[in-house]
C-alpha cells in the first residue's frame, strides 16, 4: 500500500459519476420502456410515464417526519432484538487480545502496528457483518409477515420506507462504531501509554533546610508537566513545544525547579519517541540524474524484480529530485523535518560501527541539497517554443542582454514577416511566457533596501554623468549623493555583510579599484567592511569638496562602474521590485502568441526586451540557482531517517568555496514549490528511492486524528453496506440479499484491483477467450496471435467480455477506498484528499441509485411474500 | 340525486401468478361494485373467495390484472389517499416488538398528527377498545383477540373516513364481538363508510346495510340487506300468538283469495339462509354472476336484485 496515492479531483469524480449514472438510468429506462410495451401493449408507454412522474411525485411530497417514524421502528426493533449482543463479543475479545498481540520485544513502532490494525479489524468485522444481516433481513422480514401492509395503507411513500430503513441501520451502525471506536481508542492509548516519569527534587542547596519539589511530566502529543512544592500545592503546565513550556512555566517557581522540569522532559524525550502520533506527510513528486547529471526518467535497475524502487549511485552526480507543492510558512513552521526511508544496495560491505550507529550497520551517507534552480527553470519556460530554443542557454548563463536581444531580433523577425510561426509553435511560446509570469509571482515588493539602492543610484548617475561629461555643474552635485549614500551605507552595513556574498563584494571592489583612484574602498569593500566603505565614501566626498582631491574622468567612470554595481547587487535584495510589470510583459506575449497574431506579439517581444535589457543585471541575481547543501548523515535502512531544516541555514558553497547564509523561505522556497536533491556519497554503494521515500513531515497531529479518521472510513463502509443491502433487500428475500451484498462486499474488496488491471489491458495473453485458446493450441502469452477469422471472432467476443467486465468495475463498488488503517497503523494521519474524500465520494455516489432502485423496486411490486 | 361512491370498481379481475409469470389462481373475476358514502357495506363468501384480494386491490396492495378501481376519487395506488383510509388486516399484521402505546405512536407519526394529539388519540383509543392494562406490553405478549383490538385502534389513529375491515370479529369473545359492532355502527353514525368482510352472517346482518356475496371471485349477489331478503311472491305475517281456530280462519280467508298458506313459522335469521342458497346455486350453476343494471351505475334507487329471483328451496328453520 502506498500512502502517497494520487489526490482525488473530486470535478473528475462528479463527472465520472454522472457519465455512469446516466449511461446506467438510461438504459434502464429504455428496457422499463420497452418492458411496458410489450407487457402492456399500447396502454404500456401511458403507464411507464404514469410510474415515472407518480415517482417524481411521491420523491417532492417525502416527509421527513415519515421517514423519522421509520427510522425509529428500525432502530427500536435492532435493540428489542437484541442485535446489541455483538458488544458482548467485542468486550471479549478485547479482554483476551492483548495475550494473543505481541510481545514486548518488537520495536514500539511494529507493537503499535499491530495493535492499532487489530483495533481498527476487529470493529469492522464485527460492525459490517451485524448491520449487513439486519440490513439483509429487515425489510424482506416485514415483507413476509405483512406487517408492511399496516405500513404502506397509511400515507408513508414506498422511497420513505426504503430511506427511514437505511437511515435507521446506519443508525444501528453508527451507534456501535462509536462505542467500539472509543473502547478500542481507550484500549489503544492504555497499551501505549505517553513516556512519564516523576522525580523529587531537593531545591535548597543548604543541606539542612529540605525543600522538596515533586516534578513529573507526560510527553504526549503536548507537553504536560506538573510540579508540586513543598507546600503541597500543585500546578500543570501543557504546552506545545518546549519554548512554550518555558514562558509557561516562567518566574512561578525558583530557576533550578524550572531548570530541572526542562530537563526532566529533555531526558524523557530522547529516551522515548512517542509511538501514538499522526504523521502528516507532505510528498513531492520525483525525478532522477544519471551519473553524469543528466536528466533521467529513472534510476538505476540493480535486479530488483519489485521495479518500485530505483538506484542511485554513489559518489557521482546521481541524484534523485523531489519537488514539493505547497510550502510556507504557515504550514509548516519555522523548521522543516525530512522523513526518509531509502533502501541500500552495497558492492562491498562498506564501514562498519561508525559512531552513532548501531552495531551491524554500515555506513551509507546520504546527503539532501535545497535547490532554487530558477534561472535553469526560466530557461526552460522560455525555451519550449522551436523558434526559441537558442534562448536556453543564454539564460541558463545569466545573461539577460543578449537575451534582450535576441527577442528584439525575433520581433523584428515576426514584424518584418521574415519569420513565421506555426499555430503550435504559437502555443509553445504563448506557453512559455505563461510559465515565466508564474515564475516571477513570487518576486512581489518586499521594499527592505529601497532607500539605499535610491541613493547609489543617484551617487552612480552623478559620477558617471560627471565622468562623461566632465561638468562642473555634476561634480559638485557628486559629493552630497555619495554623502547620502555613505550614510545609508552605514545604516544598513551589519545586515548588508551578512547577505552580499563574498563574490559580489569581489566583483564590486574590482570596479571600483579598476581605475586605480579609490584602492582603500575597494579594499573595504572587499573585505565586506562597509563601514569602512561608507567612511571612504565620505572622506571622498569631503576631498571633492574642499577641491583637495584631483578627480579626473578617467577616475570616476569606475567609480560610477562600481556604484552601479552595488546598486544591481542591492536591487537584487529585493528580489525583483516591480516583478508584476516583467510579469505583465511576458504575460502580453503570451496572449499575443495565443491570438497567433504575429504583429502584437512582436511589439510583446520587443517591450519585454526593453524590459530585459533595463533589468539585466537584476535579473540575474534574482534568478541565480542556489545549491544549499544539508549536513549529511548515515541512512538507517528499516528505520525513519528524521532530518530537521532550520528557517536560516548557514552551508558552504563549494563553487565560491565560501560559507553563505539562505534563508528557508525567503531564498529556497519559490512560490510555495521547494526542491530537494538526494545523493549518495560512498562511492559503490546504491540508493534506492521512490516518490514516498522523502516527505516533508508537518507538525504531528494527535494520534486521534489519524485514528478516529480511519473509524470515519469504516462508517463510510458501514453506510455504503447498508445502502446495498437495504436496496438488495427491496426485491430480494434476506438470505439472497446478503448472499448479492456479500458477494459485492468481496467482489468490491479482493477483485477490484483485478478487474481493474484487466479492463486496463494490463493482463498479457488477451482477453478470456483468447486465454483458453492459446491454453488449448499451447501458444505462449506473448506470441502475436495470428490473424484470421477465427481469431477475428475470439478476439471481438473477448472485447464484448471486456466490455461487460467495464462496466461491472465501473458499478461495483471499490470497498478498498475505506481502508484506512494503514495509515494510522503505520503512524500517519489519514489524508483528506487522497483518502477522506474518495472515501465520501463512492459512498455518496451510490446514495441516490440506490434510493432510486429501492423505491421503484418497492413500488412496482406486490408487496406479497412469494 | 346520488352522492359520489365512496369506492367504485370496473371489471376488477385478479389473476395470481407465479414466479415464472405463470397464471395460478383467478382469485377475482369482473367484478363491479359501488359502495355510497356513510353506508356499511359487507362482503360476504365462502373461504378463499376473493374478499381479501378485494380489499388488498381497493388499497393498492396488489394490483389489478384487469379493470379499474377508484377509492375516494383517486386510484387505488396513490398513496395520497391513505390519509383518509383505515386498514384493519385479515391477521393484525403489527411490529411484535413495540408495546401498544408505541404502536400507535408510530403509526400516528405517518399522518400529520401532532404529538400532543397522537398521545391523546391513541389513549382515547387505547381505552376504546379495552387494551387500557396492557398499554405498556410488547405486542408479542398479546392474545390473539388482544391484537385484534390493537390492529382495530392502529387502523382508525388517524380518524378515517373510510374503513375497511378485514374479519373484525374473528378471534373476538362475544363481548368484543358486541363492543365491535357497537364501534362499526358508531362509525356510521358519524358518517363514515365501512367495508368488512366477514364469515359470521349474524354479525353481518345485524350491522350491514348492504352486502355483496362473492363465490369464486365473482360477484353473486348484491342488494340491501333487506330487501335481499324479501321474497316478493311471498307474504309473511307476523302476528300476536294466534288459537289453532284462529289460524283455520285466516287459512279460509287466505283461500278466499285465492291464496294458500304454506306455513306457519316465527320468523328466523335469514340471511344465513340466503349465504347458503347463494353458494348451493353457483355450486349447481357456475359461470352466472351478477351485473350492475344496464345503466352502468347499477344501482337504482330502491336497491339492488339477486342474480335471479331465488325460491326457497329449504324448509324453513325454527
Ligand atoms: N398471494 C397469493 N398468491 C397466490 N394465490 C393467492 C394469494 N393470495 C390469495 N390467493 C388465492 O386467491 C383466492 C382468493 O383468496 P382471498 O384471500 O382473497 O380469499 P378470502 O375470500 O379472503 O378467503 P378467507 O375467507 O379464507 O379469508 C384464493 O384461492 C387464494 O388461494
Ligand atoms: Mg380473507
Amino acid at each position: 500500500m502506498s500512502f502517497d496515492a494520487e489526490a482525488f479531483s473530486i470535478l473528475q469524480g462528479i463527472t465520472h459519476w454522472l457519465l455512469i449514472f446516466s449511461a446506467v438510468f438510461g438504459i434502464a429506462l429504455v428496457v422499463a420502456f420497452l418492458t411496458s410495451l410489450v407487457a402492456g401493449g399500447a396502454a404500456g408507454p401511458g403507464l411507464f410515464f404514469n410510474r415515472l412522474s407518480e415517482g417524481a411525485a411521491d420523491a417532492a411530497s417525502t416527509s421527513w417526519r415519515r421517514v423519522w417514524a421509520l427510522t425509529m421502528l428500525t432502530y427500536k426493533e435492532a435493540f428489542r432484538r437484541k442485535a446489541l449482543l455483538v458488544f458482548v463479543v467485542f468486550a471479549l475479545l478485547f479482554m483476551f487480545a492483548g495475550w494473543f498481540l505481541t510481545g514486548t520485544e518488537q520495536a514500539p513502532q511494529m507493537q503499535v502496528k499491530v495493535y492499532v490494525a487489530f483495533v481498527l479489524t476487529a470493529i469492522s468485522w464485527l460492525v459490517l457483518p451485524v448491520v449487513m444481516l439486519l440490513a439483509c433481513w429487515g425489510l424482506p422480514q416485514d415483507i413476509q409477515n405483512r406487517s408492511i401492509h399496516t405500513v404502506v395503507t397509511k400515507p408513508a411513500r414506498r422511497s420513505e420506507i426504503v430511506l427511514g430503513r437505511m437511515l435507521g441501520f446506519i443508525g444501528i451502525g453508527t451507534l456501535l462504531l462509536a462505542v467500539m471506536g472509543a473502547v478500542g481508542y481507550v484500549w489503544t492509548l492504555r497499551n501505549f501509554p505517553a513516556p512519564s516519569e516523576t522525580l523529587a527534587f531537593d531545591a535548597d542547596a543548604d543541606p539542612d533546610r529540605e525543600e522538596t519539589y515533586e516534578i513529573s511530566a507526560t510527553l504526549g502529543t503536548r507537553i504536560n508537566v506538573r510540579i508540586e512544592g513543598p507546600d503541597g500545592q500543585a500546578r500543570r503546565f501543557v504546552a506545545a513545544n518546549d519554548a512554550e513550556l518555558a514562558s509557561l512555566m516562567a518566574g512561578r517557581y525558583p530557576a533550578p525547579v524550572e531548570e530541572q522540569a526542562r530537563e526532566l522532559v529533555r531526558t524523557l524525550r530522547e529516551r522515548n519517541q512517542p509511538v501514538l502520533v499522526s504523521r502528516v506527510p507532505v510528498y513531492g513528486s520525483i525525478s532522477f540524474t544519471d551519473r553524469e547529471g543528466n536528466p533521467v526518467e529513472r534510476g538505476i535497475n540493480v535486479g530488483d524484480i519489485w521495479d518500485f524502487r530505483s538506484y542511485i549511485d554513489g559518489a557521482t552526480r546521481a541524484s534523485a529530485i523531489w519537488e514539493f507543492d505547497g510550502i510556507s510558512h504557515d504550514r509548516m513552521g519555522d523548521a522543516l523535518v525530512l522523513e526518509s526511508h531509502f533502501e541500500a544496495f552495497r558492492t562491498h560491505k562498506g564501514k562498519i560501527d561508525k559512531a552513532g550507529l548501531e552495531p551491524g550497520e554500515e555506513t551509507l551517507t546520504c546527503q539532501f541539497t535545497l535547490r532554487n534552480d530558477l534561472r535553469s527553470q526560466t530557461a526552460r519556460a522560455l525555451a519550449v517554443g522551436k523558434g526559441f530554443t537558442h534562448l536556453e542557454p543564454m539564460i541558463r548563463q545569466g545573461a539577460f542582454t543578449p537575451v534582450a536581444d535576441e527577442l528584439a531580433r525575433i520581433a523584428d523577425g515576426l514584424s518584418g514577416r521574415k519569420l513565421t510561426l506555426t499555430d503550435e509553435q504559437f502555443d509553445d511560446v504563448a506557453q512559455g511566457f505563461q510559465d515565466f509570469v508564474e515564475l516571477l509571482r513570487p518576486f512581489e515588493n518586499k521594499p527592505a533596501f529601497s532607500g539605499l539602492v535610491a541613493s547609489a543610484r543617484r551617487a552612480a548617475a552623478d559620477a558617471r554623468s560627471a565622468a562623461e561629461e566632465a561638468s562642473l555643474e555634476r561634480i559638485s552635485a557628486l559629493p552630497s549623493s555619495l554623502t547620502g549614500l555613505s550614510q545609508d551605507l552605514a545604516a544598513q552595513s551589519r545586515e548588508l555583510k551578512a547577505r552580499i556574498d563574498e563574490q559580489t563584494r569581489t566583483s564590486v571592489s574590482k570596479e571600483l579599484a579598476a581605475g586605480g583612484k579609490f584602492p582603500e574602498l575597494a579594499d573595504a569593500v572587499a573585505a565586506g567592511e562597509l563601514e569602512t566603505a561608507a567612511a571612504q565614501l565620505q572622506q571622498l566626498a569631503e576631498n571633492l569638496l574642499g577641491g583637495e582631491g584631483t578627480v579626473d574622468s578617467a577616475g570616476l567612470a569606475p567609480l560610477a562602474a562600481g556604484l552601479n554595481k552595488l546598486a544591481d547587487t542591492l536591487e537584487g535584495m529585493q528580489r525583483l521590485p516591480e516583478a508584476d510589470k516583467l510579469a505583465a510583459l511576458a504575460a502580453d506575449c503570451a496572449s499575443a502568441a495565443d491570438d497567433s497574431n504575429p504583429q502584437a506579439l512582436a511589439q510583446a517581444l520587443e517591450a519585454l526586451a526593453g524590459g530585459f535589457r533595463e533589468r539585466a543585471a537584476e535579473l540575474e541575481w534574482a534568478l541565480a540557482d542556489l545549491n544549499v547543501p544539508l549536513s549529511s548523515f548515515q541512512v538507517r535502512e528499516f528505520k525513519e531517517n528524521l532530518t530537521p531544516v532550520r528557517r536560516t541555514i548557514v552551508y558552504h558553497d563549494d563553487q565560491l568555496n565560501q560559507t553563505r547564509t539562505a534563508d528557508l523561505y525567503e531564498d529556497l522556497v519559490h512560490g510555495d514549490k521547494l526542491k530537494i536533491v538526494a545523493q549518495c556519497l560512498d562511492p559503490g554503494q546504491l540508493l534506492g528511492m521512490a516518490r514516498p521515500d522523502l516527505f516533508i513531515r508537518t507538525p504531528d497531529r494527535p494520534f486521534a486524528s489519524g485514528y478516529f479518521k480511519a473509524v470515519l472510513g469504516i462508517w463510510l463502509m458501514m453506510v455504503l453496506v447498508v445502502l446495498i443491502a437495504v436496496t438488495a433487500s427491496t426485491f430480494l428475500k434476506g438470505p439472497v440479499a446478503t448472499l448479492l451484498t456479500f458477494t459485492l462486499l468481496i467482489l468490491g474488496t479482493g477483485f477490484h484491483p483485478f478487474l481493474s488491471d484487466l479492463v486496463k489491458g494490463d493482463v498479457k495473453g488477451g482477453g478470456v477467450l483468447e486465454a483458453a485458446y492459446r491454453i488449448g493450441a499451447g501458444t505462449a502469452p506473448t506470441v502475436p496471435f495470428e490473424q484470421s477469422t477465427a481469431t477475428e471472432v475470439i478476439q471481438t467476443s473477448d472485447r464484448v467480455i471486456l466490455g461487460g467486465l467495464w462496466g461491472v468495475h465501473k458499478i461495483v463498488p471499490d470497498f478498498n477506498t475505506f481502508r484506512m488503517s494503514p495509515w494510522v497503523a503505520n503512524g500517519f494521519d489519514v489524508p483528506w484528499s487522497t483518502a477522506l474524500l474518495p472515501g465520501l465520494a463512492t459512498t455518496f455516489a451510490y446514495l441516490l441509485p440506490c434510493l432510486l432502485i429501492g423505491y421503484f423496486a418497492l413500488r412496482l411490486r406486490e408487496l406479497e411474500a412469494k | 340525486m346520488q352522492a359520489e361512491p365512496v369506492i367504485q370498481t370496473r371489471n376488477l379481475t385478479k389473476v395470481y401468478r407465479d414466479f415464472w409469470g405463470r397464471p395460478k389462481v383467478r382469485a377475482l373475476n369482473s367484478l363491479t361494485l359501488d359502495v355510497r358514502p356513510g353506508e356499511v357495506f359487507g362482503l360476504l363468501g365462502p373461504n378463499g373467495s376473493g374478499k381479501t384480494t378485494t380489499l388488498k386491490l381497493l388499497l393498492g396492495l396488489l394490483f389489478p390484472t384487469e379493470g379499474e378501481i377508484s377509492v375516494l376519487g383517486k386510484p387505488a395506488i396513490d398513496v395520497g389517499k391513505n390519509e383518509r383510509i383505515g386498514y384493519l388486516p385479515e391477521e393484525s399484521y403489527l411490529y411484535r416488538f413495540l408495546n401498544a402505546e408505541e404502536t400507535l405512536d408510530f403509526y400516528g407519526r405517518l399522518f400529520k398528527m401532532s404529538k400532543e394529539q397522537r398521545r391523546q388519540r391513541s389513549d382515547e383509543l387505547i381505552k376504546q377498545v379495552g387494551l387500557d392494562g396492557a398499554r405498556r406490553r410488547q405486542l408479542k405478549e398479546y392474545s390473539k383477540g388482544m391484537t385484534r383490538r390493537i390492529g382495530l385502534a392502529q387502523a382508525l389513529i388517524n380518524d378515517p373516513d373510510l374503513v375497511l375491515l378485514d374479519e373484525p370479529t374473528s378471534g373476538l369473545d362475544p363481548i368484543g364481538t358486541r363492543e365491535m359492532k357497537d364501534m362499526i355502527l358508531r362509525l356510521r353514525e358519524q358518517g363514515k363508510t365501512v367495508v368488512m368482510c366477514s364469515h359470521l352472517l349474524a354479525d353481518v346482518q345485524d350491522v350491514c346495510d348492504r352486502i355483496a356475496i362473492l363465490y369464486g371471485g365473482e360477484l353473486k349477489v348484491m342488494g340491501r340487506v333487506e330487501e335481499l331478503l324479501t321474497d316478493q311472491g311471498e307474504t309473511e305475517l307476523l302476528t300476536s300468538r294466534l288459537s289453532p281456530e284462529a289460524v283455520k280462519d285466516v287459512e279460509a280467508a287466505l283461500a278466499r283469495h285465492g291464496a294458500t298458506m304454506k306455513k306457519v313459522a316465527h320468523p328466523t335469521s335469514t340471511l344465513e339462509e340466503l349465504f347458503l342458497k347463494t353458494v348451493e346455486e353457483s355450486k349447481l350453476r357456475p359461470g352466472r354472476r351478477y351485473v350492475p343494471g344496464g345503466d352502468g351505475e347499477g344501482d337504482k334507487a330502491n336497491g339492488d336484485r339477486r342474480a335471479e329471483p331465488v325460491k326457497a328451496a329449504s324448509p324453513p328453520v325454527t
